[in-house]
């Protein structure tokens, strides 16, 4: 299991002598993520969502808060620990190609990580390399190929062996299929899915796209401006959802209907979130919420509980 | 009858690579109406960027272009040297890509760039109309935006500014290509309803290049599905989303992201 505790992660920035300040990219954020258990992390690009993941990753110390593998403090460890958390706690980019070095053939990139974990039988990491490439359904014969021989899809199934091979519990895996077709990111959705029901992984899934998110996740956190607004069971999420921005979010999905109307949709929701650099008072949301009152300008609302739901909004009642 | 915008029949494009050659469109038919929406829709290399490009002859050289016939708007593109075609482009037919972050020069104001598409007239009128434009794609602060650098505004801003410059001479024919693909969910809803008023507003015909069905389902008139260079079903909107004929049609549309309800399965899984 792994849990974050208030974390905060604030970038300092400087731009003159006078002026500088700090962009707040979480905001005392807590999430855990149990193992076979997938949280659909959703928000806009600068919500802080991948900042959420890379802290609870162990690859960006927060500013503040505390990350929790089990009931060791990932941040406080000694090398030694740290390199057995590493194993346990993998991550898996967004760009499938980017991700490879391409002067390494595939098995070189999948074993590589053994290496490092003490498997240092060339044979031995030539032999786990394709049992993984087994697992991801590719062909043996890809060890010796290089990534630019592959296809964007066989490569993110290269990423994932890769993090796979040594023996993970918790895999954050961010905008896994954003750079993917259609029909692709799906076959690698059901992977990641079986891979699951098989060993039991614990999955945070950032994603931008609510509508697949929902599909596979159990649980669906929404973040806007670096906080979790709404954090809730995934099973008709698009139907049950109380913020109003995972409203406008589900809004945004484009729907098969045609000439359903779009241009009858709420306008001022639509556009990009506010500037990070300035502090919002009260709501972080209410610059954009169709439901903003005087209330929510001035009083910030707290995270609690909504039946199953834990939303942070003045106007949802328990 | 009307006049069509565009009429292009068997057209081929290929590539010659080595000893082999790939062909990148093979033999397709496309007729649009004035003020009709037609959309591309197909997988990464289905070849449909390639016959957007083609019609405006971009394509990567060396590369060859054939078609029994290529008319827009009564010009002959076939055999339209490329002085011709330089004058068509941006002005009678323009273009939006996917990217905004790269499809602008990094280090020369935005306002610059807008006036670019304006060869003639008066500095003081081409300013305004570019003012008006960015004003009617909803870019708030347009005066301020003409002198920032493409890096100071965001994605979806962005593709609006890319948009206005598309629009400045109030062509007959837009391609979009894939234009709300590196745009956020929300952003893209609101690229979406702009390109919708903006279609109705200029009644100009558009040609949408998309991989995804939802975002055809909006805006289109008729849809092309492109699989491998070929157009395998043609057809209204409504036509294709509630009566897919072929069958990777309907994988596609199975496929496509809705709300609710399961992974689709691939494969028997």
């Amino acid at each position: 299991m792994l849990s974050g505790k208030h974390l905060e992660k604030r970038y300092p920035w400087k731009r003159w002598v006078h002026s500088s300040g700090a962009i707040s990219a979480v905001r005392n954020v807590s999430l855990r993520i149990r193992a076979g258990e997938t949280i659909g992390l959703v928000g806009e690009s600068g919500s802080g969502k991948s900042t959420l993941g890379r802290c609870l990753a162990g690859l960006e110390k927060p500013s503040a808060g505390s990350v929790f593998y089990g009931d060791l403090e990932i941040y406080s460890l000694s090398r030694r620990e740290a390199r057995f958390m590493r194993r346990r706690i993998q991550y898996i980019h967004q760009d499938p190609v980017d991700a490879l070095n391409p002067y390494r053939t595939i098995g070189q990139s999948i074993a590589e990580p053994l290496w490092y974990f003490g498997v240092k039988n060339h044979a031995d990491r030539r032999a786990a390399a394709a049992r993984l490439l087994e697992m991801v359904e590719l062909p043996t014969t890809y060890l010796d190929k290089y990534p630019l021989e592959l296809s964007r899809g066989q490569c993110q199934r290269v990423n994932i062996a890769r993090a796979l091979i040594v023996e993970p519990e918790i895999i954050i895996c961010d905008e896994v299929i954003s750079a993917l077709d259609v029909s692709t990111g799906v076959q690698i959705l059901q992977l990641l899915k079986e891979l699951q029901q098989q060993n039991g992984y614990g999955y945070l899934f950032i994603s931008h796209d609510l509508s697949r998110v929902i599909q596979i996740s159990d649980w669906i956190a929404v973040m806007y401006m670096g906080e979790i607004v709404e954090f809730a069971p995934a099973e008709n999420f698009h139907e049950t959802a109380l913020h109003p921005y995972a409203q406008v979010l589900i809004e945004a999905v484009p729907r098969l209907i045609p000439g359903e109307s779009i241009e009858a949709l709420s306008s001022s929701t639509f556009e990009t979130p506010q500037s990070q650099l300035t502090d919002v008072e009260g709501c972080p949301f209410h610059p954009r919420c169709p439901l903003a009152t005087k209330r929510c300008r001035e009083q910030k609302p707290v995270l609690r509980a909504v039946g199953a739901h834990r939303v942070m909004c003045h106007f949802v009642e328990p | 009858m009307q006049r069509r915008l565009l009429d292009v029949q068997g057209l081929n494009v290929s590539f010659p690579s080595g000893q082999e050659t790939t062909v990148a469109v093979k033999d397709v038919n496309l007729q649009m109406q004035p003020g009709e929406t037609l959309a591309i829709v197909g997988e990464s290399g289905s070849g449909k960027s390639t016959l957007a490009l083609s019609i405006l002859k971009l394509t990567h050289k060396p590369s060859s272009v054939q078609a029994l016939r290529m008319m827009f708007d009564g010009t002959d593109l076939l055999h339209l040297p490329e002085r011709g075609m330089q004058k068509l482009r941006g002005k009678d037919i323009s273009m939006v890509f996917q990217d905004p972050k790269t499809a602008f020069h990094p280090m020369m104001p935005l306002g610059k760039q807008l006036l670019e598409a304006l060869p003639q007239g008066r500095r003081r009128e081409k300013r305004q109309r570019a003012l008006e434009m960015l004003s009617r794609v909803g870019l708030p602060d347009a005066e301020r935006q003409m002198h920032a650098y493409p890096h100071t505004l965001s994605g979806g801003m962005l593709q609006r500014v890319m948009i206005a410059m598309a629009l400045l001479n109030q062509p007959k024919l837009l391609i979009a290509d894939e234009p709300t693909t590196a745009l956020d969910v929300t952003v893209q809803a609101g690229i979406i309803r702009l390109f919708a008023r903006l279609k109705r507003q200029f009644q100009m015909g558009m040609l949408f290049i998309s991989h995804d069905l939802g975002v055809v389902a909006q805006l289109a008139d008729n849809v092309a599905v492109m699989r491998q260079g070929q157009i395998v079903e043609y057809g209204s909107v409504e036509r294709i989303l509630q009566h897919p004929v072929h069958p990777y049609t309907r994988h596609l549309l199975q496929m496509a992201p809705r709300l609710g309800g399961t992974l689709p399965m691939i494969g028997g899984r």
